[in-house]
């Protein structure tokens, strides 16, 4: 009964009209587009919001392409710090050490690196953590047939009573293979009497390769090579 | 046929608009990136990027990277982070690594022989769970889950991290700062190689793009 009544109202022949139903959303559209409108008039000039809107979004695509140019830029000039020739990169916790020229891996070697261990002098006044250090080097020294000037520590570590700074007991030959590359700071690159032990964390923090790698590495590297060592 | 082409319209202004908005946010904030990464660059000292965007943590110096580890998962707590490099203050775990001390007298002790035991700390000596403390910052690093035994484990890790963030973050506020808690999951070497790298004072950036 109510259907039939829907059906005879003439609202509900007119909401089946196509026709009628566009001109509604048309409407329901232009209102809605007002209030838009009245919204930004209420706050600026609807001419101004348009102009302003148009002028964000060219003023946004300009910033995106300067955006862009400047971070294409940054990463040029953080590429060119970057080493550009040969240098070293030692990996401690790995125990190996990469020649690389650029992103190329020229020679990959097995070496050792520090112990970490401590020693402390029986006087109780000094102690060492034998840690290879980290950071940025620079080859100082190229030594072929290197000797080795043992510090105090090696003493305090061999039990021996410690001899003055010019004693000939401090001068060791043939400990440290047959080259050597200064690090400063006493620390070097260099061989190895215990080669069974390359791989494992062993120095008193010098870096130790194999005879052939350090071979390779020596005539590879100038003085003010850089190595990087974490 | 119009009323479809004006919907088009306004769906293909909104999305240009959103877009391109998305696009300069993610440009500003690799340009703060790039220029803190930059500052770092400069220095010769080895640094972390902590890139949550390619999901990976670069071990870098002078803008190279020589080591990268995968991140597996993280999650955030806390306000969003500003691209700004930070100095690792410190690293705590709870079974941390111990430095082995030297007996005088006892150097080179039976080194060729078969015996011989290294008194050393390697990378297997380093956690697996531990946290990083910046300023403000903690990324709580843990490995990933694969097995049962590690899922009990991990699951234990979570209890614990729960709670010791909670205090972290009663503490900071306490203090009137702001406190932002990190988790990342690695691979287990991946966490211990990350350990071992990680000194005192290194330099970090946290990158995180919304």
């Amino acid at each position: 009964m109510k259907i039939e009544y829907l059906q005879s109202l003439k609202v509900y022949k007119r909401l089946k009209n196509k026709t009628f139903l566009k001109i509604i959303i048309i409407l329901a559209i232009a209102f809605l587009a007002a209030d838009v409108i009245g919204y930004f008039t209420s706050r600026h000039s609807f001419k101004d919001n348009i102009g302003s809107a148009a002028n964000a979004r060219k003023t946004n695509k300009r910033y995106l392409t300067e955006l862009k140019a400047k971070n294409r830029n940054l990463r040029g000039i953080i590429e060119g710090i970057s080493p550009a020739g040969l240098y070293i990169v030692v990996d401690t916790a790995e125990n190996v050490l990469f020649l690389k020229h650029g992103n190329k891996i020229i020679r990959k070697a097995v070496i050792s690196a520090g112990s970490g261990s401590i020693l402390k002098d029986p006087s109780g006044k000094r102690k060492w953590v034998f840690d290879t250090p980290r950071g940025e080097f620079n080859i100082q020294s190229k030594i072929v047939k290197p000797k080795w000037i043992k510090p105090d520590w090696a003493f305090i570590e061999e039990g021996e009573n410690i001899p003055n700074k010019t004693s000939k007991k401090r001068i060791a030959e043939g400990v440290l293979g047959d080259y050597a590359l200064g690090l400063g700071e006493g620390y070097f690159i260099h061989g190895t009497l215990y080669t069974r032990l390359l791989g494992r964390n062993v120095t008193h923090g010098c870096i130790r390769v194999g005879d052939e790698d350090l071979r390779a590495v020596y005539n590879a590297s100038e003085i003010g090579t850089k190595v990087f060592i974490f | 046929m119009p009323l479809k082409l004006l919907f088009i319209f306004i769906i293909i202004l909104f999305s240009g608009a959103d877009a391109l908005s998305d696009e300069l946010k993610t440009l500003k904030a690799e340009r703060v990136f790039l220029e803190e990464e930059l500052k770092l660059a400069k220095e010769p000292h080895i640094y972390f990027i902590f890139d949550f965007k390619d999901k990976k943590i670069l071990v870098k110096a002078r803008g190279k990277a020589f080591k990268e580890l995968s991140i597996k998962d993280f999650g955030f707590w806390g306000k969003p982070i500003d691209v700004k490099s930070a100095a690792l203050i410190k690293k705590s775990s709870l079974f941390g690594p111990k430095r082995a001390k030297i007996k005088p007298g006892s150097a080179g002790d039976n080194v060729n022989g078969e015996d011989f035991q290294l008194d050393a700390i390697e990378i297997a000596d380093m956690p697996e769970s531990y946290s990083l403390s910046f300023n403000g910052i903690i990324i709580h690093i843990k490995p990933e889950t694969e097995g049962v035994i590690s899922l009990l484990k991990n699951t234990y890790r979570s209890v614990e991290w729960h709670i010791t963030r909670l205090l972290y973050a009663l503490w900071n506020v306490a203090q009137g700062k702001q406190f932002i808690a990190i988790t990342i999951s690695l691979k287990e070497e991946d966490a211990q190689a990350l350990y071992w790298a990680a000194y005192e004072k290194i330099n970090v950036i946290i990158y995180k793009p919304d």
